[in-house]
């Protein structure tokens, strides 16, 4: 899953992003207003994080002008603790609002959660046949015994099962797998479906030739 | 009661009220009683003149008594005063013996007391100016003649006798008054030396008077009343707008400062008072309204830091780093910390300004010292961004009273803020000089000036022009606000001049020690 993550407090950028990708997100980073939303409006993010106090354009612009354009949930992440600014956030189109100092573990959680809701699986456990995910620990389990499963390969895992009865295509794969920075070649997708059909079993993922890949409902 | 504007005003009204009443009742009564004796006092004048002439058709012999009516006129006896202003009312004695004087003659008869003049002396039927249609109430009268002896008197069961304490007549021709008990009394002296007494009970009347007086009385105490409670009420009228203001401005708490008093309904002395009042809560509202902002900007500031400094920490113990990792870990959060601790030092300090609570030592101190203090020690900084960095100080020594420490800190603040904002190859000059009794430091830069909308805003409390690069060098947008109030606390001013892309010219004044006492 991809997040973008708009603050301009550059050491919290810094460890914010970096405590997302531990967690195998991939992150993209943004440190005003502008390019905040530009890339938000550019990408299919899985979910947003967004400070206030943005030079440029504040957050409350940044969301207005978003929720024109995409769906992509929002988490306001801020200091500002007034519950005229809660309501205020919540009521301008955020999904969740998460007040500094926050804890990291929170912070995932509601991620988490957001990004369930917006893919409309609001179980945290997902299953298909034997195979079943625990998005909480990011687990993988067939049969009832646990399957190990890179950082990429989970992400892929959870991408397709999110999206469960729908066709992924490559691209998206790439946007949803793949920070900005990332310059990953191409086929490196195909080795990880193929590692994960060994892992999961050849029928858990379909190819759709030319098109992507979907995992059966 | 005193106390109470209300109460004093009823106390007030009531003093002039009563008097006004009881005053005026007074006068109603007295003016009706002196009415009433003077008509009476008219009758019985009446009377007398009418038995004073009726008498004076009187054969002499008559009215002198046993004295005889011929003869040369004697010498007159002395006048009878022991008789007029003996004691009490009964005879004593025989009447003493007449002094029949030199040459008496007795040879003839008194003639017969004339019956018919005898008769006319009588105040019931006949009608005289003493008489009243709607009055029956009698009129007595005694007549004496100079020795004691009773001529005539109107009613032989009253008192008989010359009263007791009557002073003598005075001779003129109005008869003298009396007032004996509930009678008036009404006496002259007639001819020939005889006392004419007239007198009339005036019970009826007294009684009338006493029924007015009473009744007077009443209406008194009860035009009072009402005007007591006529003057309670309108009094109350008029301070309630008083008590609905200051009911208003109780209703006024931190909770609803932005209500105002309503003056539509006020009367105008009270206008004054009303507007007084709301410009007050115009001030109290954006005190409440600028400490509430501080005090939500100040939390806000510190929490960043300390959200920095708090994911660092959980992110690095989520699982094992490497050292390097650890390192900048730490690092990160050193700076974190001291950031913090700047800001909480300059939020000290601005609260200790505030309170006037600030510790200055004042001494007397030279600004130019001063300034090449600071100028020395920014020179290495400013030496590395490659700005020109100078002093121009005035030749003499530029004496001012105040904390050396606290004014170096301001001095800094300047310099590092026009070093910040300037450019490679750019100048910040500090100069000092003295100005007829003030002392005057400029920080001059050529930097990128402070943009015209935010210059009204510069000496705010976490205001910066530039938040995002301002933020990331640690600057807290405290600094000048502090700046400003340690130079106040001085009893000098902080001001600048800019324009936007040219640079910046702060200044500031401080009286001259000289002029200021020292402490």
């Amino acid at each position: 899953m991809r997040i973008l993550v708009i603050e301009d407090e550059p050491e919290l950028l810094r460890v914010v992003a970096r405590a997302l990708r531990e967690e195998g997100y991939a992150v993209d980073e943004a440190e005003e207003g502008e390019t905040g939303l530009c890339k938000a409006i550019s990408w299919d993010y899985d979910a947003i994080v967004l400070d206030l106090m943005l030079p440029r354009l504040n957050g409350w612009q940044v969301l207005e002008k978003l929720r024109r354009a995409k769906k992509t949930p929002v988490l306001i992440l801020t200091a500002r603790d007034g519950i005229g600014d809660r309501v205020r956030g919540l009521d301008s189109g955020a999904d969740d609002y998460l007040i500094k100092p926050f804890d990291l573990a929170e912070l995932f959680a509601r991620l988490r959660a957001l990004i369930r809701r917006a893919a409309g699986q609001p179980n945290p456990i997902l299953s298909i046949g034997e195979v079943a995910i625990d998005t909480r620990s990011r687990t993988v389990t067939r049969g009832g015994e646990a399957v190990i499963l890179t950082g990429r390969e989970y992400a892929l895992v959870e991408l397709l099962m999110l999206h469960r009865g729908a066709l992924v295509t490559r691209t998206q794969i790439y946007e949803h797998l793949f920070d900005e920075d990332d310059n990953t070649l191409s086929n490196l997708v195909e080795v990880h479906i193929s590692n994960i059909r060994k892992k999961l079993g050849k029928d858990f993922i379909c190819t759709r030739r030319g098109q992507g890949y979907l995992v059966d409902a | 009661m005193l106390r109470s504007l209300r109460g004093r005003l009823q106390a007030w009204y009531a003093l002039v009220l009563v008097v006004v009443i009881f005053c005026f009742a007074g006068v109603l009564y007295n003016r009706e009683r002196a009415a009433s004796i003077q008509h009476i006092d008219a009758r019985l004048d009446g009377a007398c003149r009418y038995l004073d002439a009726t008498l004076r058709s009187f054969p002499p012999h008559e009215l002198e008594g046993a004295a005889s009516f011929r003869g040369p006129p004697r010498p007159p006896p002395p006048p009878p005063r022991a008789i007029l202003e003996k004691g009490p009312g009964r005879r004593d004695g025989p009447p003493p013996p007449f002094d029949k004087g030199p040459g008496r003659r007795e040879d003839l008869p008194p003639p017969p007391p004339p019956e018919h003049l005898y008769a006319q002396l009588d105040l019931r039927d006949s009608p005289g100016p003493w008489h009243d249609d709607l009055d029956d109430e009698p009129f007595h009268f005694t007549i004496w003649r100079e020795d004691g002896s009773v001529l005539k008197s109107s009613d032989p069961l009253f008192d008989v006798n010359v009263p007791e304490n009557l002073p003598p007549p005075n001779g003129s021709l109005q008869p003298d008054h009396l007032q004996r008990g509930t009678e008036r009394i009404a006496y002259q002296m007639g001819p020939h030396r005889v006392l004419i007494l007239v007198g009339r009970s005036m019970e009826r009347e007294l009684a009338d008077l006493d029924t007015f007086f009473w009744r007077l009385a009443g209406s008194a105490i009860f035009a009072l009343a009402i005007g007591l409670l006529g003057g309670w009420l309108i009094a109350g009228r008029v301070i309630r707008p008083i008590s609905a203001i200051s009911s208003m401005a109780s209703e006024i708490s931190a909770n609803n400062l932005s209500r105002r008093i309503d003056m539509a309904a006020l009367d105008s002395e009270l206008i004054g008072l009303a507007d007084v009042l709301n410009d007050m809560f115009g001030r109290l509202e954006s005190a409440f309204e600028r400490q509430r902002r501080f005090t939500a900007d100040a939390s806000h500031e510190l929490r960043t830091p300390l959200s920095v400094l708090y994911s660092h920490i959980e992110l690095a113990l989520a699982r094992t780093r490497t050292e390097e990792d650890y390192r900048d870990t730490l690092q990160s959060c050193f700076t974190a910390s001291a950031r913090m601790r700047g800001l909480v030092d300059g939020l000290l300090t601005l609260a200790r300004a505030d309170a006037g609570r600030l510790d200055l030592e004042f001494k007397q101190l030279d600004l130019c010292k001063l300034a090449d203090e600071a100028v020395a020690q920014h020179a290495a900084q400013a030496q590395q961004a490659r700005i020109h960095l100078s002093a121009d100080v005035f030749p003499a020594p530029v004496v001012v009273s105040g904390d050396s420490l606290f004014l170096l800190r301001v001095l800094a603040n300047l310099l590092a803020n026009a070093l910040r904002h300037t450019p490679a190859g750019g100048k910040v000059l500090v100069s000092v000089v003295s100005e007829k009794d003030e002392a005057l430091m400029t920080v001059e830069d050529t930097g990128c000036g402070i943009p015209e909308e935010d210059q009204p805003r510069v000496f705010e409390r976490f205001f910066r022009v530039d938040s995002a690069r301002s933020r990331a060098s640690g600057g807290s947008g405290l600094g000048l606000a502090i700046c400003k109030s340690l130079v106040e606390a001085h009893g000098g001013t902080l001001g600048f001049t800019s324009r936007f892309g040219e640079g910046c010219c702060f200044f500031v004044r401080l009286p001259l020690a000289t002029k200021t006492s020292q402490t």
